[in-house]
């Protein structure tokens, strides 16, 4: 989006009058959004082909061509495109197949404010993205890697008719690909308003376990990725430390009395930031992984080198990302900085951003990799807490050991 | 009257006749064991008397021994207390012996016969009988049945008969209980065991035989206490052709019958059954031989599913409109705003041609046109639109605004194809419930909502758990509309709560109506239990609640009530099901 400065918006929809009225209320935009308007998907890739847009969104239920089938060329055509949809679609049913495309998902009706700002944040967020290359990898990712064994286990479960869904949660919750699709089609408006998630394990009883399973076996909303690139990603620790890491700073929130939308924000950011590496990783190869091995000691350090050697930090990319899935400012804000807290605008008090940092902390021991920013924690006063916290995690650890 | 009265001798006092003294001057009470009491009873009823006594004569000492009376609440001749009652004796002796003698080929009359009342030593009044007379197992016996007499009434002979044979049937099975029936004794056991109600009748539909199945299904106790009743009595009437007159007539038409048949229990409630109806041949006599299968709770699934199956309907059809409505509800909402926005503008625009238009009226080449704006501007009233405008678009927008609530809410209380449990936030559930059925309560009730911000989410059927909060919801503000909430007195208030109780959420609804009478407690939850008139209440809302909640659920439904003041609901819900608590991984 870097090219102009105007953001072009491609809106489509069969319907001529809510193209008018969505023209008609661009008036109060005008200069900031550039919009341009299609009657059918044909006639959006034609329009698409004439001139670069930043975002779509689409109808979903379109004669010839539906707004899925629309959304998905445009995914492969031009994947630097944000993918949302406008869509009056009462049953979840008729909508499944948008799982995979969209990044978000808007119910008409829709104010113009909640557009606008929906918009708004993802392209702020995407100033910080500014290589393109990056850029369309982010826009562009349909789901996450998934652990091809958890796939292949996930896929077995679920031929079971009377499968519970206290089975598929672990399975859930150790793979950020599968655990983080779910948080996007919660987060993302697809399911209703975003619900609070304090464990990814939930998210398939928030979904209900009928949906769940057709999203799974006939949408393949996830994707099982090869075992070179579980090696070159180095996904097996990413995804585990993303486990326990949310772990931790659920713990962290609610030994703190934060409430549940705190809980879940603190949850949510420390299970998706570890994408951030990931998605570095994809794009920049090598010379990523040489940055990591010079810099992976100490997290402030390796952010600070991504950002002067690549541009864009993982906790930025991460950001992005979690913007596109419409998570809320509050989980941006602490993906973005969870490294290097006392860098981020700062908070009069607790929050997610604290609870995800101290949680990061935390797993890593007291002597680990992962230094607690003294400078940022300092003002809150929680040093006497943080010891507990490191004993509380210590044990839970233990018990989960015995258990197991 | 007076020769027949001297051709009488008249019976002195015993401790039976004390008896059936105090019977018949009573009226309404029997005495006497069981099973001579039933023949009595039955007796009155089959020839339409309005009281009847039975005695038994004892050949060799040519004794009469009065067993059993019974008064049908109708004053017996007007017997005033401390009356002797005289029967003509040695008549009914030697009819007895007549018809003794006649064995085995036992014959049975019934004749006219007058039953006088002494009052201290005088004739006080008479009153005419019909007796029958019958022998069994060797003795004869004697019913008198009181009864108005008139001339042209003629007693059918065979329905003397079929009577007296029935009795018999009747007598073995109260007088011999035990009386080994080898061959009976195994049907009995097989219907027995089957679990079948089982009665028989006679054509008139009064019961000769039943066992206790079938007295539990008519809520009538005990298998004894159900003879000689009529089936017609505890059997729901209904407008088309009744169901016994259907059972009845499998008897005539020689054919058997199948058909559903509704009882009703003494306290109201209902069995709904299978019948099998068929005629037989017992002791001579036709009789109906009904086997009955309960299938209430059958009913009451069916009814459940059909009921889902119409919620399901519903849930479609309402996901169908809310897209019809979303669609132009975004462009009006929209284009709301934007002649909102607009006109602002425009307003701008106008202030600035107010001041121009000020300075053209000084201008001597303008002042025509000037005026002539003015006077435009005028007619149009700015002021005025400068006021309703916007406020005319405002209050577009919040209905608007509304629509697109009541469509959401009601997309989200249908819940249209989730069968598997989904976790559910019940605050919202109540919430879009509440919005759905505001039209029941907001005319009789004030909606005070209390919930608790920290509930968890509960794994749950959503849209039947929808349905129980809205049958309650909408329990709630009938009981409040019953003592008169609305215009006249004020509205009443219901109050809904969530809140979160070790490993459970707990939903109370309480209103100020009219509150659950002490009477009827133990049976709000049976089904098709009502006190709501027709049209208004099925008697499966509740039923349907407590099924929903403790089966499918695991849950508790519970309520308090005080008769006048008003009901609470309480509903608590497990927040898991026991296995993996709150998500955390089991040892798989």
């Amino acid at each position: 989006m870097s090219e102009h400065d105007q953001t072009r918006i491609l809106f489509v929809d069969d319907e001529p009058k809510i193209l008018a009225s969505l023209r008609r209320m661009l008036r109060r935009v005008r200069g900031e959004w550039d919009a341009v308007y299609a009657n059918s998907g044909l006639e959006a890739l034609d329009v698409l082909s004439e001139q670069r847009c930043d975002v779509i969104v689409s109808d979903i239920r379109m004669p010839h061509m539906t707004g899925v089938e629309l959304l998905q060329e445009v995914r492969r055509r031009y994947p630097h495109m944000v993918r949302m949809v406008l869509s009056g679609q009462a049953s979840r049913e008729s909508v499944l197949g948008a799982a995979r495309p969209i990044h978000q998902y808007l119910p008409k009706p829709c104010s113009f404010e909640k557009l606008k700002s929906s918009v708004d944040r993802i392209v702020a967020l995407s100033r910080a993205v500014a290589d393109d290359e990056l850029h369309a990898i982010i826009c562009g990712l349909e789901s996450l890697p998934s652990l091809p064994e958890n796939h292949d286990r996930l896929i077995e479960y679920l031929q079971h008719p009377d499968v519970s869904r206290n089975t598929v949660a672990p399975l859930i919750r150790r793979d950020v690909g599968m655990g983080g699709k779910l948080i996007q089609l919660l987060s993302s408006g697809f399911f209703g308003p975003p619900q609070n998630i304090a464990d990814p394990g939930e998210t398939v009883q928030l979904i209900g376990l009928d949906i769940f399973r057709s999203l799974v076996i006939d949408i393949k909303i996830f994707r099982r990725c090869d075992e070179q690139t579980v090696e070159t990603l180095d996904l097996r620790r990413q995804w585990q430390k993303a486990h326990e890491m949310a772990r931790c700073a659920t713990m962290v929130a609610k030994s703190f009395d934060a409430d549940a939308t705190l809980c879940s924000a603190a949850c949510n950011a420390a299970y998706l930031h570890g994408i951030g590496r990931v998605l570095l990783a994809k794009r920049f190869g090598d010379r990523y992984v040489r940055l990591r091995e010079q810099y992976g000691e100490n997290p402030r350090e390796l952010a600070h080198a991504e950002a002067r050697e690549l541009g864009v930090t993982h906790g930025q990319a991460a950001a992005y990302l979690a913007g596109l899935w419409g998570l809320s400012p509050s989980v941006i804000q602490a993906i973005r900085w969870l490294d290097i807290p006392s860098e981020a605008p700062p908070e009069e008090q607790f929050s997610p951003l604290t609870a995800a940092h101290i949680g990061c902390a935390l797993i890593h021991g007291p002597d680990g990799h992962h230094p607690l920013d003294e400078a940022y924690l300092a003002p809150l006063g929680l040093d006497d807490r943080i010891a507990r916290w490191q004993q509380e995690w210590t044990e839970k650890q233990n018990t989960e050991v015995s258990h197991v | 009257m007076t020769e027949e009265w001297n051709e009488m001798s008249m019976v002195k006092a015993s401790q039976s006749y004390g008896l059936l003294h105090d019977t018949l001057a009573r009226g309404g009470h029997a005495f006497g064991t069981h099973a001579y009491r039933v023949l009595a009873e039955n007796a009155a009823k089959v020839f339409g008397g309005s009281a009847a006594i039975l005695l038994t004569y004892t050949p060799k000492t040519q004794h009469m021994v009065l067993r059993a009376g019974i008064g049908r609440g109708v004053d017996v001749g007007g017997v005033p207390e401390g009356a002797w009652l005289n029967i003509d004796l040695d008549d009914l002796r030697s009819e007895c012996d007549r018809v003794r003698c006649q064995c085995p080929a036992e014959v049975c009359a019934l004749r006219p016969f007058c039953m006088l009342a002494l009052v201290d030593g005088m004739l006080s009044r008479s009153c005419m009988c019909r007796r029958i007379i019958f022998s069994y197992g060797g003795q004869p016996m004697a019913v008198l049945i009181v009864r108005d007499p008139s001339p042209e009434d003629e007693i059918d002979t065979e329905l003397v008969e079929s009577y007296t044979a029935l009795m018999r049937l009747m007598l073995e099975r109260l007088l011999d209980p035990d009386k080994p029936r080898e061959e009976e004794d195994l049907y009995r056991n097989l219907i027995e065991a089957t679990g079948t109600g089982y009665v028989v009748a006679d054509l008139r539909g009064v019961i000769l035989d039943a066992n206790d199945e079938y007295a539990r299904m008519t809520g009538l106790g005990s298998a004894e206490q159900v003879l000689a009743q009529n089936i017609a009595d505890n059997t729901m009437q209904t407008d088309k052709a009744s169901d016994v007159e259907t059972l009845l007539s499998c008897a005539k038409d020689r054919v058997v019958r199948h058909l559903k048949v509704s009882f009703v229990k003494p306290d109201g409630g209902l069995t709904f059954a299978e019948v099998n109806a068929s005629r037989v041949c017992i002791a001579g006599q036709d009789c109906i031989l009904a086997l009955c299968q309960d299938i209430t709770e059958r009913q009451q699934l069916e009814n459940q599913l059909a009921q889902a199956q119409k919620l399901e309907a519903i849930g479609q059809l309402a996901a169908g409109i809310a897209h019809e409505i979303n669609t132009p509800t975004q462009y009006v909402g929209d284009n709301v705003r934007f002649i909102d926005d607009a006109f602002r503008d425009v307003l701008n625009v106008l202030d600035g041609l107010s001041a121009l238009l000020d300075a053209a009226e000084q201008e001597p080449r303008c002042q025509e046109l000037a005026g002539q704006v003015r006077e435009a501007m005028d007619a149009a009233d700015i002021p005025f639109l400068t006021e309703e405008v916007p406020a005319a678009a405002r209050q577009s927008q919040e209905g608007i605004e509304r629509v697109g609530r009541i469509v959401r809410a009601m997309k989200e209380f249908s819940h249209p194809g989730s069968e598997a449990m989904s976790a559910i936030d019940i605050n919202k559930m109540l919430q879009s419930t509440l919005t759905v059925c505001r039209n029941e309560w907001k005319y009789c009730a004030e909606m005070q909502t209390d919930f608790d911000d920290h509930l968890p989410v509960v794994p749950c059927l959503a849209s039947e758990l929808s349905q129980v909060f809205l049958n309650l919801i909408v329990n709630a503000a009938h009981a409040i509309e019953d003592v008169g909430g609305g215009e006249e007195q004020g509205k009443g208030t219901i109050g809904i709560r969530t809140c979160r109780c070790e490993g459970h959420v707990m939903i109370t609804i309480t209103d100020t109506g009219s509150g659950i009478p002490d009477d009827i407690r133990d049976r709000i939850f049976d089904p098709f239990f009502t006190t709501k008139d027709v049209g208004r209440g099925t008697g499966q809302g509740l039923a349907i609640a407590r099924s929903i909640i403790v089966e499918k659920h695991s849950g508790v439904i519970d309520f308090t009530s005080t008769p006048g003041q008003g009901t609470t609901f309480t509903i608590k819900l497990p927040l898991c099901h026991a296995d993996v608590e709150g998500g955390r991984e089991s040892a798989a």
